[in-house]
């Protein structure tokens, strides 16, 4: 087998890279575009620590193959901010102490992202329901539901008057 | 909430953000797996299928010959000792047995990943396959299959004649159990528990990379709870020595204490040493289920007596603990803590440590304090009911008190279980009432001690007066913001004019694990220590300027200060002059904090539902209390105590090392083992408690672990209540639910 | 003279023995006079660089972090294993 060219946007940018046809996203975004935000907890979908946004659908990019990025438009953890301002929901994370290690953090940041860009009124019923495939070892999840309902009103507020 | 008056603390109490933090939100935190230097070589652990196995031959010959493979290695490769470290050698490479399915045989190094697996599968090992040990009670039978033939049993009496699977029985007696059973007139209650094997469940799997210089020089970077103990253990494992070793601490994704023993380390690094190359070394999930150490699981027979109207008199327990496949001591660890909590004349307990075909245990969050709690707080319950006296006025009948007999014999100096049984009693959720079908709800204590050890750091004061803290002491849950607290209410500058760092082991003095409860308060003493020389130093600096001398200066509240208050200034003022103008300043603080720091208590009222269809428990409300002594960061403080009450729930619940007969663990995926997640917990309440520990210059005491011990005799309560059915049996999930409840009816 | 306890892991040295009655003004002399009454505990409480890493002793409340503390008469020493945690 030889290698592939994928071709996608990944954060704003195109990108190009060279991936075996057997490597995930995961791998592809970590071992050939150097972005290690995204995180291996498990490597079969069961722990999130590897979220992305491929085309608007949140993924584990542990499941995915990089070749089926192929032509997409890819979020990672390292796309969330806008220059040197925080996103609404990493702010809210670091005000609500919603992180110990951190090692999960990206996953449900992208997470969290993936599901208040298309619910913005989402409440902590469905937040709970939404990050129940994201798993986090330190917080017992009190500080990370705040953190994402914190971030959620700070979002649904008008442009300009926040 | 705070209960005792504390002196003002300009930055202790508040809630700063952490400094790791915008490195964690945005993904640029470096974590083991994310080490990556140039023409890395992959490394990867051929592991055993089976749970007890005489390895006969190993042959690597075709995996040597894959195209791509850079270096096999085996056992017989480790040119440290024999005699030191033996077991952690053996637990890393097997010697000529395997003892748990998951153990490694030995290990490759290859240019890609895959490849280095291929060769995995091309490592033949012929194996004489023998029958395991299980069960913790059956291996100790005489006739079980043997783990070590070497192994005889510690006893008061001398070792056992005969090879056996106990490591030790340790005896331990305060006054005369047996006989206050016998002659005094007492109400008993009895309990018989089990317990299963849980894991940390870090979300970070062990990753570590290594690079042998050709003089000798091995660097490794790794996710670990203490760079320094891994540099020990790596030296003497290699037989190479500390000097020529530098561990690299990377950002760690989670410990609990799993993180503690060396496993990849020293393996990579042999491998660095065939190749020449960089070597990176990671885990998957079912090689950290398999292959890492776990919590023992436990069977444990409990009695206790009180009189009628409710004073405790004796008790007694026989407590057996898997310590897996290699010796430990957790059943010594469970006899210092299982009687702690309460003022009881005759307490008898015999403790076998023992070894069984499983991952050699390692720590986890109060090592063996939760299980032996599950025993203990069933029964205070259980003879609350008996007596009917509300469960909480029991305890607080019998509560330990400083001078109280503790852990071990010795007397508690300030324990603060009857604050923290106190502050439930008067919390609005214990003031609730709990209404509806198939609800109850429980309550339960739980101890660890909070030990100090040794650490190091050093402060720099910087030109614009702001200051660096150097620390070695890597960062689990948040340290390097309440160590730079501390340091900043010890100068008393602000929190941001601090930015602490954790640095590699060449770079700092000896720092000791990151466990045991201990950075915050081990650690934060040193902290003080080195910012009291720092004010040492600057002081002595100031005085011919202030031409008077050094002993006339005061330093308070963040101010210099002459004899008569003619002249002043605040801590940058004076570091402007005397540093930014001057020589550079570094002081450092070291200390050994020693182990018995007065220990702590936590608590917790839980209510459930048990769904009387399905089995299932789902919890209803939870409220954790815990003695914090002081909070530095209440945030932090207030995240231990989540962190610990949801694993303890996941513990209670669902989580366990489910075996076939074969000794194959059924369910290593994090799918199948199943920790708690968003949905299967609501918000967890706390309520902190500070009693000032006297040990400790802020009244520090560690908060780390005692958060997971109340929920699962909290959560067995509850169900009891629930149900009218003791459980007896970890985990409480809906099938074992479903055979109690409907055998009771 | 000061009363000595055994802590449950070292009293498979001891025969059982639980406490002890041992003579000493520092902490070096009890545990020389503890190891002489129970040859056994030779080099597992102490060595010559001092108290082993795997034991703690406490003189009272306050523990000893080297074994030329003073010990006074009457004191209550206890001989523990040590301990740290997850």
């Amino acid at each position: 087998m030889s290698k592939r060219i994928v071709s996608a946007t990944i954060n704003g940018e195109v990108a190009e890279f060279l991936v075996e046809p057997y490597e995930t996203l995961l791998e592809g975004l970590r071992n050939d575009l150097g972005l290690m935000g995204s995180k291996e907890g498990c490597g079969n979908g069961n722990c999130g620590a590897c979220n992305v946004i491929l085309n608007g659908a949140l993924v584990n990019s542990c499941c995915v193959l990089a070749l089926e990025a192929n032509g997409a438009t890819v979020t990672t953890i390292e796309g969330i901010a806008q220059g040197d301002h925080l996103h609404p929901i990493q702010q809210s994370f670091l005000e609500n102490a919603a992180l110990q290690c951190g090692i999960c953090t990206p996953g449900f940041i992208v997470a969290a992202k993936a599901l208040l860009d298309a619910e913005p009124d989402a409440d902590e019923g469905r937040i709970r329901h939404y990050l129940a495939g994201n798993l986090c070892r330190c917080t017992g999840y009190d500080k990370i539901v705040r953190a994402v309902i914190d971030a959620r009103d700070e979002m649904r507020q008008p442009a300009g008057t926040r | 909430m705070v209960t005792t008056d504390k002196p003002a603390y300009k930055v202790i109490g508040t809630r700063p953000l952490r400094p790791d933090g915008i490195d964690k939100v945005t993904g640029r935190a470096v974590y083991g797996s994310d080490i990556h230097l140039p023409g890395t070589l992959y490394g990867r652990i051929k592991r055993s299928p089976h749970a007890h196995a005489i390895i006969k031959r190993i042959n690597t010959a075709k995996a040597e010959a894959l195209p791509g493979v850079r270096g096999v290695v085996t056992a017989a490769d480790f040119g440290g000792d024999p005699a030191a470290l033996p077991d952690v050698s053996k637990n890393i490479l097997a010697g000529d047995k395997v003892l748990y399915r998951g153990h490694a045989v030995a290990a490759v190094s290859a240019i890609s990943d895959l490849i280095a697996r291929q060769a995995c599968d091309l490592i033949e090992v012929e194996y004489e396959v023998l029958e395991p040990n299980l069960d913790v009670r059956e291996a100790m039978l005489a006739g079980a299959p043997i783990l070590h033939p070497n192994m005889r049993t510690r006893t008061p009496a001398g070792p056992s004649e005969n090879a056996s699977n106990v490591v030790a029985h340790a005896a331990v007696a305060f006054g005369d159990a047996d006989k206050a059973f016998a002659e005094e007139d007492l109400v008993v209650v009895e309990i018989e528990t089990k317990t299963q094997m849980v894991h940390q469940g870090y979300i970070e799997p062990q990753a570590t990379t290594a690079m042998w210089n050709p003089d000798g020089h091995l660097t490794v970077w790794t996710c670990t709870q203490g760079s320094f103990p891994a540099r020990a253990s790596i030296s003497a494992i290699l037989g190479h020595p500390i000097s020529k070793i530098k561990v690299i601490p990377t950002e760690i994704g989670g410990g609990f204490g799993g993180k503690i023993a060396v496993y990849l380390e020293p393996v990579a690094a042999l491998l660095s040493k065939k190749s020449g190359k960089p070597v990176k070394m990671t885990m998957d999930r079912v090689d950290v289920f398999e292959g890492t150490g776990p919590t023992p699981g436990t069977s444990i027979r409990a009695k206790l007596g009180a009189t009628k109207d409710g004073k405790l008199r004796a008790f007694y327990a026989d407590l057996a603990y898997e310590n897996g496949a290699f010796a430990g001591s957790a059943a010594n660890y469970a006899t210092m803590c299982i009687a702690v909590g309460y003022d009881i004349e005759h307490v008898k307990l015999d403790a076998y440590d023992v070894v069984v075909n499983k991952p050699r245990t390692q720590d986890y969050r109060a090592p063996s304090s939760p299980a032996a709690m599950f025993a203990i707080e069933q029964l205070i319950d259980e003879m609350a009911q008996k007596l009917n006296i509300d469960v909480e006025t029991l305890r607080m009948q019998n509560i330990c008190k400083p001078g109280t007999r503790g852990p071990m014999g010795m007397p508690h100096q300030a324990p603060g279980h009857e604050e923290c049984v106190r502050q439930a009693m008067n919390s609005e959720h214990y003031k609730s009432p709990l209404e509806g079908p198939n609800r109850g709800r429980g309550t339960a204590s739980g101890f660890w001690f909070n030990v100090g050890l040794r650490s190091s750091v050093s402060v720099t004061v910087q030109p614009d007066g702001n200051v660096s803290l150097i620390e070695g002491s890597t960062d689990i849950g948040g340290t390097r913001a309440s160590l730079a607290m501390q340091l900043a209410e010890t100068l008393g500058i602000a929190y941001d004019d601090v930015t602490p760092t954790v640095v590699d082991t060449d770079s700092v003095g000896y720092n000791d694990v990151t466990a045991g409860s201990r950075v915050t308060f081990g650690t934060g003493m040193a902290v003080y220590e080195a910012g009291k020389n720092v004010i040492k130093e600057m002081t002595a600096r100031l005085a011919p300027t202030w031409q008077c001398p050094a002993e006339d200066i005061t330093f308070e509240g963040g101010t210099f200060k002459n004899a008569d208050g003619s002249k002043t200034g605040t801590f940058k003022e004076i570091a402007q002059a005397v540093v930014g103008r001057g020589p550079g300043l570094t002081a450092s603080g070291s200390v050994n904090a020693g182990f018995l720091q007065g220990g702590g208590f936590a608590h917790a009222i839980v209510d459930v539902e048990v769904d009387p269809e399905t089995g299932k428990v789902t919890i209803l409300r939870y409220t954790a209390i815990q003695d914090a002594g002081t909070a530095i960061h209440p945030s932090y403080v207030e995240g231990q105590m989540q962190g610990g009450a949801v694993q303890g729930i996941g513990w209670a619940l669902n989580e366990e090392y489910y075996y076939d007969d074969t000794g194959r663990m059924a369910n290593s995926s994090y799918l199948d083992y199943r920790i708690p997640t968003t949905l299967d917990v609501p918000m967890i309440d706390t309520i902190i408690v500070e009693v000032p520990n006297p040990l400790h210059p802020f009244g520090v005491r560690g908060v780390g672990e005692p958060g997971i011990v109340p929920p699962l005799a909290a959560i067995a309560n509850a169900i009891s209540h629930a149900t009218g059915v003791r459980q007896t049996q970890l985990p409480m999930n809906p099938r074992r639910i479903l055979e109690t409840t409907n055998n009771g009816k | 003279m000061a009363t000595v306890h055994i802590p449950a892991l070292l009293r498979p040295l001891t025969g059982g023995t639980s406490t002890m009655e041992a003579a000493g003004s520092t902490l070096r002399e009890v545990i020389a006079d503890v190891v002489r009454q129970q040859p056994k505990l030779a080099g597992r409480i102490s060595d010559t660089t001092g108290l082993l890493p795997e034991i703690m002793v406490a003189i009272g409340d306050t523990e000893a972090k080297d074994v030329d503390v003073p010990v006074p008469d009457g004191a209550e020493i206890w001989i523990l294993p040590s301990i740290a945690g997850g």
